[in-house]
C-alpha cells in the first residue's frame, strides 16, 4: 500500500488492505482517523467484515496418517528409539543396526522392559480350522470325462478290430463276381441288401426271369442290370460296412429294370462317382489326409483310421495306428496303441 | 490353475483364509461364507489365476470382500474415533495371545489387517501392500502405529513376561 494521506479516492483500497491484514499500526490509525472523520465510511467497512468468510477451525485429523516414516536412522536417541526397536522386531534392521540397538538397550537399561515387550507382541493364529472345506473342492470332471472315453475308446477299437473288420482287415478289395443271371424282380425294401448274391426266393405269383449268361457279359454301354446294380452295392457293402446305415435297399420297378450305369458305377467312367463314393473320397481327402487317393472306397484300414482320429479328437487321446510288415514280410502287424492301451494283432501278409 | 491345483490351494489355505478372517471379523458365519466366496470366484477364474500366486490370490479377495461387506454394514470403525484403551482390570488373562486378540480388535481396519497379515501369514510389506492396496510405506506405518498399540493396551506387561 502506497504511504500517503488516506482520502475520499483511495480509502476502499486502504479498507480493503485493512481486511486483509496488510496494514501497518501505523497504516491503520490512519485508517481510522479517516474512518472517525467520515463516520459513513466507517459503516460500509463494519458490512465489509461482515460478509467476510472465516474458515472456522475445523483441522484435517488424517494429517499423521499421511506422513512418512523413516525406520532407517544414523543414530538411536529416544525420538526414535521405539520405532527402531519395532524395526528390530519386524526384522527390518541389518545386522549392524541390529547390534547398535542392543547396543543401546545395554546401556539404557530403563528401555529394556519395552525392547522385550515389543518382542513379544506378535499374534499367533489360532486352531480354528474352515469347516465348509468339502463344499469347496471340485472334481476333475475333465479327469473322469477322460477316463469314461478312454474305456468306451477301447471298447469301441477292439470291438472293431475283433468283430467287424475280422474278415477284412487290410483286405484288398475284392470284387463280387457278378453272377449270370438277372432277376426280373423288384427288390423289396424289407430284402436283406446285405446277401444280394443269395437267389431270390420264388414265390407264387411273381415273375422271375433270367437272362441268357452272356447277356451279362456284353454290358451295353450305361447300362446296368438290376442284379448287378444290386452286387455293387454289395461289393460297396463289403468294403464300406460302416455305410450300410445310410444305403438303402433300390426300389426299382419292373419297367425299369435297367439303370443308368454312368451315374452309379465309376468303372465305367472315373469321373462319375456314387454317392458313397463321394463321400469316402472326401473323408479320405479331408479327414484322413491322404495325398494319394488310390481307390474312393473305403476300406477297413481307412474306417479304423476315421473311428482312431475321432476318438483322439474326443478325448485328447493319442492313439496310433500302425501297420507293419515282419522282416521275413509273410506276416502283417496291426497294432492299435496309446499310453494306456495297446492292441497288436499279427495276420499272414498278403500276397501280391 | 488345473482342478488338482485348485483343490490343493482348498487343502493349503482355506483355513489360513479363514483364520485371517476369523480373527478380523470375530463372526465366524461371516467368514465362512467369504471364504466360500473368494473360493467361488477363484474357481471361475482358475485360468488366469497362476498356482504360485494363488495365496496371494486368495487372500486379497478375502481382505476385499471382507471390507466391502464391512462398508455395506457401516461396521468399519474410524480410524480417528478408535482411541487407544488401556488394558482394564478384567481384561487380564493368563494367555498375552488372548489378550493381543482383544487389543487386536481395537486396532483401526488398516492396522489390524496388516498386522494380521504380518503376524500370521509372515507376509513382507511389498505383498501386504499388493494384498491390502497400500503403499509399502503405508504398510509400515500401520505395522508401527499397530504395534505401539498393541504395546500400550498390554500395559501392565510387565507381570505377563
Amino acid at each position: 500500500m502506497n504511504n500517503g494521506m488516506i482520502n475520499m479516492d483511495n480509502y476502499e483500497a486502504f479498507s480493503l488492505d485493512y481486511l486483509e491484514g496488510n496494514l501497518t499500526e501505523e497504516q491503520k490509525r490512519e485508517l481510522f482517523l479517516f474512518l472517525e472523520q467520515h463516520p459513513g465510511l466507517r459503516e460500509n467497512l463494519e458490512e465489509y467484515e461482515e460478509v467476510r468468510l472465516h474458515p472456522g477451525d475445523i483441522s484435517f485429523q488424517g494429517k499423521s496418517r499421511l506422513k512418512k516414516r523413516d525406520f532407517s536412522f544414523a543414530s538411536i536417541d529416544e525420538t526414535n528409539v521405539e520405532g527402531v526397536i519395532i524395526a528390530y522386531w519386524e526384522g527390518d534392521l541389518s545386522a549392524e543396526q541390529r547390534k547398535q540397538v542392543e547396543n543401546y538397550i545395554s546401556r539404557h537399561p530403563g528401555r529394556g522392559k519395552d525392547f522385550r515387550v515389543y518382542g513379544r507382541l506378535f499374534l499367533k493364529p489360532g486352531e480354528e480350522v474352515f469347516p465348509g472345506k468339502d463344499r469347496l473342492f471340485r472334481k476333475d470332471h475333465a479327469g473322469v470325462f477322460t477316463l469314461w472315453r478312454l474305456a468306451a475308446a477301447a471298447v469301441i477299437v477292439i470291438a472293431m478290430l475283433t468283430t467287424l473288420f475280422r474278415a477284412q482287415l487290410f483286405r484288398k478289395t475284392e470284387e463280387i463276381p457278378v453272377t449270370a443271371s438277372v432277376v426280373n424282380k423288384i427288390v423289396s425294401p424289407e430284402k436283406d441288401i446285405r446277401n444280394p448274391v443269395t437267389e431270390p426266393e420264388k414265390k407264387t405269383g411273381e415273375t422271375v426271369a433270367e437272362l441268357p449268361e452272356n447277356l451279362s457279359k456284353q454290358k451295353p454301354p450305361g447300362v446296368v442290370h438290376k442284379r448287378e446294380e444290386v452286387n455293387l452295392q454289395a461289393t460297396l457293402l463289403t468294403h464300406c460296412p460302416v455305410i450300410t446305415d445310410y444305403v438303402l435297399p433300390v426300389t426299382v420297378p419292373v419297367p425299369d429294370l435297367t439303370l443308368d450305369m454312368e451315374k452309379i458305377n465309376h468303372q465305367h467312367d472315373e469321373n462319375i462317382l456314387t454317392l458313397a463314393e463321394y463321400a469316402s473320397l472326401k473323408i479320405k481327402k479331408n479327414v484322413l489326409k491322404e495325398d494319394t487317393i488310390t481307390t474312393p472306397r473305403l476300406n477297413a484300414r481307412d474306417v479304423i483310421l476315421l473311428g482312431v482320429k475321432g476318438i483322439n479328437s474326443l478325448t485328447g487321446l493319442n492313439i496310433h495306428v500302425q501297420k507293419e510288415k515282419d522282416q521275413s514280410e509273410d506276416k502283417e502287424i496291426f497294432a492299435l496303441s496309446s499310453r494306456f492301451f495297446s492292441y497288436t494283432r499279427v495276420r499272414p501278409a498278403e500276397k501280391k | 490353475m488345473t482342478v488338482r491345483e485348485y483343490n490343493r490351494s482348498v487343502e493349503e489355505y482355506a483355513d489360513h483364509v479363514f483364520r485371517f478372517l476369523f480373527a478380523y471379523l470375530k463372526r465366524r458365519e461371516q467368514a465362512e461364507d467369504i471364504v466360500q466366496d473368494i473360493y467361488e470366484k477363484l474357481w471361475v477364474k482358475r485360468e488366469t489365476v497362476s498356482c504360485e500366486k494363488v495365496k496371494t490370490y486368495l487372500f486379497t479377495a478375502a481382505y476385499h470382500t471382507m471390507i466391502d461387506r464391512l462398508r455395506k454394514e457401516k461396521r468399519v470403525i474410524s480410524m480417528e474415533d478408535s482411541g487407544v484403551a488401556e488394558h482394564s482390570e478384567e481384561m487380564i488373562s493368563p494367555d498375552l495371545n488372548e489378550i493381543l486378540h482383544e487389543a487386536l480388535n481395537k486396532l483401526p481396519p488398516d492396522q489390524k489387517a496388516v498386522i494380521l497379515l504380518r503376524d500370521y501369514e509372515g507376509y513382507s510389506y511389498r505383498e501386504i501392500g499388493e494384498i491390502t492396496g497400500q503403499s509399502e510405506s503405508q504398510v509400515k506405518v500401520n505395522i508401527f502405529r499397530g504395534r505401539k498399540f498393541l504395546k500400550n493396551y498390554i500395559g501392565s506387561i510387565e507381570v505377563l513376561i
